[in-house]
């Protein structure tokens, strides 16, 4: 478990050159120990630089980042530190695998934080269960498994940290939905299990709606709204405006809406969408 | 209208593979008709999208494009003129430094002569929306920009069919409307036989047909309203169906009488609220 914040923080790129660039500016944000924070905005908002600063890939141009109380950037040896804390699970991050065997890949992160034999075995195996890959499968070439399998395997080499702070930029990108779904409940599991942090980024509003306690929404390098997906979702012209859209089942209660059927409560997810309509139809279809 | 591919009995092993990809397929695609594949990861779609312009070639049956056998290395550069390709990652795809350069690689492999090339470029980086783009350096662009030119690239060949692999799975939400309205336009305004590999439901809803993939056969096939209707046979099939659907499946349990068929959100308020007696 662990405590995010950032103070201030920008970041610049290639200053000094023609290419300059503010990508992010003034972002002042606390992410408190144990919540999952969905992380949305258009390509190019600034949420990938955000999240290269949470594990001190990037340096702020000005401001800090603080984690646990202590900026992260201090010395060289917080920041090594730092990157076992919080662990950073890029986009398609199968492209990285490069290991012999599953399991000496699941084992890279883990061997790094110099722990001993016993330990890292006990990490590999812990991270291998919360996110279904299989001890049989320890001894082949990750390569030759399947995507979905590969996508993983990734995810289970950073958890291997055990990293206080889990950040996932898109990870069920590419997948089939099923795919999708079993990758879902296994950061859900994490969550529960472990009281970590996560922060996860993604396009999809869907995914974030049903899983996320709070939506951080980044803008033209800012942050544009910051609240529960309930407070988010009910300002669609703002989402719209700034090139992202509402999960759909959203959409369909503001057609319902445009059409005079008034639903009694906020709806992000279709249970919520088919439970509200139910309510309304009650006596009617007597269910 | 006529067929433009036709699949007898394909069958397709890939080499040093104990079990068959595709099992023995017998499709006929339409010319100037859209249609969307669906299949969870593995079900053969791919495989089956590469047989289309001969990048792979049955271990068994026959694959026709424009009546041409694919298998018959005679016919290969008439196959691949005919049919163009798109696959997922834009950054695999794209050759050149300058965005028409890139267009212009194709036509020019093709001999086509100055002037000709030159007239399609224009035209094709018109179509996709791309033109004040075309001398830009393509590294530059987003996701949706730089698959935008790679189907562009493919245009400027003048196929009469295109097919998409996935070409929208790397894509933010507005990246991809961009590409799934620009296959559309030339569907439908340019008569261009169009086949859209995806995993995205929401992708499928304005095709004409939806065939549906599972372990090398096909086991759904008919347009978006009918085979998202059979909601069981998708949540089998490791699929979803649209959040449309879903939510007239979940009512209609409850003594709703919704159709099935309202895909968009506009008919499925409509629908519900109709039910609702408003």
């Amino acid at each position: 478990m662990s405590e995010i914040k950032a103070e201030g923080l920008r970041h610049v790129y290639s200053v000094g050159t023609p290419f300059e660039k503010v990508a992010i500016d003034n972002i002042n944000v606390l992410i408190p120990h144990g919540q999952l924070v969905g992380i949305i905005g258009h390509t190019g908002s600034g949420k990938s630089t955000f999240i290269q600063h949470l594990n001190g890939l990037l340096k702020p141009t000005a401001g800090k980042v603080c984690c646990d109380g202590q900026d992260i950037n201090a010395s060289k040896q917080i920041t090594h530190d730092v990157r076992f804390k919080v662990g950073l699970v890029f986009q398609y991050p199968e492209y990285q695998l490069f290991e012999e065997t599953v399991y000496k890949d699941i084992a890279f992160g883990p061997k790094n934080m110099k722990l001993s034999e016993g330990e890292i075995d006990q990490h590999v195996r812990e991270a291998a269960r919360f996110v279904g890959v299989d001890e049989e499968l320890f001894e082949r070439s990750p390569l030759e498994l399947s995507g979905g399998q590969k996508r993983r395997i990734a995810i289970a080499g950073v958890i291997a940290m055990r990293p206080g702070v889990l950040i996932l930029d898109e990870p069920t990108a590419g997948l089939d939905p099923e795919g999708c779904a079993q990758i879902l409940q296994n950061i859900c599991d994490y969550r529960r299990e472990t009281g970590s942090t996560v922060i996860l980024v993604s396009h999809s509003m869907d995914d974030v709606a049903r899983i996320a306690d709070r939506l951080i929404v980044f803008s033209g390098g800012g942050i544009f709204m910051d609240g529960t997906p309930q407070e988010v979702f009910s300002r669609p012209d703002e989402l719209t405006d700034i090139g992202l859209s509402v999960p759909e089942p959203t959409a369909i209660a503001m057609a319902l809406h445009r059409r005079g059927v008034e639903l009694g409560s906020a709806v992000y997810t279709t249970e919520q969408l088919v439970s509200a309509v139910k309510a309304l139809g009650k006596g009617a279809s007597g269910c | 209208m006529s067929a433009i591919i036709e699949t007898e009995n394909l069958h397709y092993t890939y080499p040093g593979d104990e079990s068959e990809t595709l099992k023995g397929i017998d499709l006929t695609l339409e010319e100037g008709s859209f249609t969307a594949v669906l299949g969870h990861n593995g079900s053969g779609k791919s495989t089956l999208a590469k047989h289309f312009n001969a990048i792979l070639t049955p271990t068994e049956g026959r694959v026709l494009v424009a009546g041409m056998d694919t298998s018959d290395e005679n016919n290969l550069l008439d196959v691949r003129r005919t049919v163009g390709m798109v696959f997922q990652n834009p950054d695999n795809q794209i050759v050149a430094n300058v965005v028409e350069d890139d267009v212009a690689f194709a036509p020019e492999n093709l001999g086509v002569e100055p002037a000709e090339i030159r007239r399609r470029v224009d035209e094709a980086l018109k179509q996709v929306g791309m033109y004040e783009y075309r001398s830009h350096a393509p590294h530059l662009l987003s996701g949706g920009q730089k698959q935008r030119v790679a189907i562009a690239g493919v245009i400027a060949m003048e196929p009469r069919v295109i097919a998409l692999d996935e070409p929208t799975a790397m894509l933010d939400p507005q990246g991809r409307a961009e590409v799934i309205s620009t296959v559309t336009s030339l569907c439908r305004e340019k008569g261009i036989t169009v086949i859209l590999i995806t995993h995205h439901m929401s992708e499928c809803v304005g095709a004409d047909r939806l065939i549906v993939m599972s372990n090398g056969l096909v086991v759904a096939d008919g347009s978006p309203a009918e085979v998202f209707s059979d909601v069981e046979l998708m949540k089998r099939e490791g699929l979803t169906v649209p959040c449309t659907t879903q939510t007239e499946y979940e009512l209609n349990k409850c003594g709703f009488s919704l159709p099935l068929s309202a895909l968009t959100v506009e008919d499925c308020a409509a629908a519900i609220a109709a039910s609702l007696g408003k």
